[in-house]
């Protein structure tokens, strides 16, 4: 009770409109004047919401086959045509692209986790971990992407079919986190010799504190503009380990493993409706990604106010 | 200056035994029977041949032996024998190699003369609508998938003009009965190249233009770039003389990084287009299990990614003298 008559009191009776903004409100500002990255994020979103409920919509079932209606052509009843099996091409198109944005969306946390930790612990304590993190990340580093990707995921050939997209997700991740690793890593080391750092040991803070209160705010930026671009190439990636078949197996559907169709002659030749699509909507969300986090890099950099 | 590269080459030498060691680890668990791919699928070898083969290929003894049997080798220039191809893989790799350096530089130089001119007309008219559109077309060419975007070639373009190969380096008639000159085969190679380069080149062109927009941004609006304008200097000299000259330091680097990559592959672009090169072999070696050319061809692309990294630091510091390299 009394805590409820005070309030009022100690208010400020400044009603005067002074907006104190925020650096989130800033950037989301700055992001909502950059037209091209609004159209990437809009166009994002329209993709997710597609590929959640499209196939949900649709009133089809993974197991309807039809078996004598294959390889037909786009009509009104199938939009896409119907693939080797007589499956509806659009369901499958929507299905794989959950697939295929859920593995980028996996291989872009692991990496951000994975870079976070090896770069912030790495930047923070420096001196010998700092020197043995860097090092296993300079091997990380120097190992041949693609060339390793393929190699590991042909020897991974135990896990069940049904998994096989975690695998995918798991190996993007897990190679593709020193580059991260190495940006962070260089912020931490700049930050910690500024004078709010001095403060903060000045003041007696805890290690944990200091980490997660002062030093990971500075260097979120670009973390969130690291994962997007990340997330992008992890898309990309997915879709040419699964063309290879060397990725996310049939029956399950991926945009990578759709456009591995097209490896069939015939089907490439006469039913384009079968892979093409995968290879469009792929490129469109890759570019969508890719404008959004263009957008958060110049909306989250200091230098550019308008 | 000779100092720096010394010490980072020596640095660089744990970091390659590791990489050998993965690469090693992980063809040897690589699925399949070394012992049946080396005799041949469905060969009816007696278990006493099996024996043999195992005995010479080395295969009877503990992994860390032939890790360390198989170092020895390379050490001393010896890749092993492709199972496969029945040929020393060191022989392999020299004959491959050159294709997919041919058909990396070429598109590597087809991009640069596209993408320098564009990248500095983008800075100069920052914001123009040209601009906006060779921003989203460099975009493009970093989120096209490369594969797809040689499928889309091969179906609109390949299918329908006659001429114009779709897969392979030369024409398979001229090869086997032999060329008439040298000029018919440098035709026959060129025309097999054009699609394969297109796709390359437009991902090489994004990504450079890009640098160079951005770098000629940050640069065009320094002092001394003011200061030219102010001696009256024409804006030709001022933009190709001044400045492009200081915008080139981040395209050198990402050139030092790029060098070794041309000898390295482009895996799937080069399975589209069935050209004969480093990548397409490593997937057929990998799909065929034959364990020595893939590590070969591992340890190799490892070790020009090595090569890149060092000789992007070093060109940086040798074009940027504001850099200094503790020696």
């Amino acid at each position: 009770m009394e805590d409820n008559k005070k309030k009022p009191a100690s208010a400020p009776v400044t009603e005067e409109k002074i907006e104190s903004v925020g650096p989130w409100t800033i950037a989301w500002r700055k992001f909502r004047a950059n037209r091209v990255a609004m159209i990437g994020l809009i166009v994002f979103v329209l993709i997710i919401l597609a590929v959640l409920f499209v196939p949900m919509m649709m009133g089809i079932n993974v197991t309807d086959y039809e078996l004598n209606n294959m390889n037909a052509a786009p009509s009104s009843a199938h939009w896409l045509g119907t693939d080797a099996q007589g499956r509806d091409c659009l369901y499958r198109l929507f299905l794989g692209g959950r697939i295929s944005i859920m593995v980028g969306l996996i291989a872009a946390i692991l990496t951000v986790v994975l870079g976070c930790l090896v770069g912030g612990i790495a930047g923070y304590y420096g001196g010998l971990v700092d020197n043995l993190l860097m090092r296993f990340s300079e091997i990380v580093y120097s190992l041949p992407f693609t060339p390793m990707i393929i190699a590991i995921a042909s020897v991974m050939l135990w896990v069940p079919q049904n998994q096989k997209m975690y695998t995918v997700a798991f190996l993007i991740g897990a190679l593709s986190w020193p580059g991260l690793a190495r940006l962070v890593r260089g912020q931490i080391l700049t930050l910690r010799e500024q004078e709010f750092m001095q403060a903060c040991e000045a003041l007696g803070f805890s290690d944990f504190s200091k980490i997660t209160k002062h030093l990971l705010p500075n260097v979120i930026s670009l973390v969130i503009v690291n994962a997007t671009l990340q997330m992008a190439s992890a898309v990309l990636t997915e879709a040419g380990l699964s063309f290879l078949g060397m990725g996310v197996m049939a029956p399950t559907p991926s945009w990578g493993n759709l456009m591995n169709l097209a490896r069939n002659g015939q089907v490439f030749k006469n039913y384009p409706w079968q892979w093409l699509p995968a290879g469009i909507m792929c490129l469109l969300t890759v570019v969508s990604i890719n404008l959004i986090g263009e957008g958060l890099r110049d909306a989250f950099d200091p230098k550019e106010i308008q | 200056m000779l100092k720096y590269i010394c010490k980072r080459l020596l640095a660089s030498i744990p970091v390659l035994i590791v990489i050998s060691m993965i690469i090693f680890g992980v063809v040897k668990a690589m699925p399949g029977d070394e012992v049946t791919a080396y005799l041949g699928p469905g060969s009816k070898a007696t278990a006493e041949i099996k024996e043999e083969a195992r005995e010479k290929l080395g295969l009877n003894k503990s992994i860390p032996e032939q890790y360390v049997l198989w170092v020895g080798r390379v050490v001393t220039g010896d890749l092993g024998t492709s199972v496969a191809l029945k040929k020393p893989v060191g022989q392999i790799i020299s004959d491959y190699v050159w294709n997919t350096f041919l058909l990396n530089a070429v598109s590597l130089v087809v991009a640069l003369i596209f993408a320098i001119p564009i990248g500095i007309r983008q800075a100069v008219k920052k914001g123009s609508l040209e601009d906006n559109f060779w921003t989203v077309f460099s975009l493009m060419g970093i989120s096209v998938p490369t594969f797809f975007f040689g499928l889309l070639l091969i179906f609109f373009i390949g299918q329908n003009v006659s001429w114009l190969p779709i897969s392979g380096m030369r024409d398979t008639m001229l090869a086997s009965f032999g060329y008439d000159s040298i000029f018919q085969e440098i035709g026959d190679v060129a025309v097999h190249m054009i699609l394969p380069t297109i796709v390359l080149a437009f991902g090489s062109f994004a990504t450079f233009s890009r640098y160079v927009r951005n770098s000629m941004v940050e640069v065009i609006n320094m002092d001394y770039v003011r200061t030219a304008r102010a001696k009256g200097l024409k804006e030709k000299t001022i933009i190709y003389k001044h400045a492009f000259k200081n915008a080139l330091i981040p395209l050198v680097t990402l050139l030092g990084l790029y060098i070794p990559s041309l000898f390295s592959g482009a895996v799937i672009l080069e399975t589209v287009f069935v050209w004969p090169g480093i990548g397409k072999i490593l997937i057929d070696a990998i799909n065929q299990r034959d364990s020595s050319l893939v590590n070969a061809c591992l340890l190799f692309s490892a070790v020009l990614m090595i090569l890149g990294n060092l000789l992007s630091d070093v060109c940086y510091s040798v074009v940027d003298p504001r850099v200094k390299v503790d020696g």
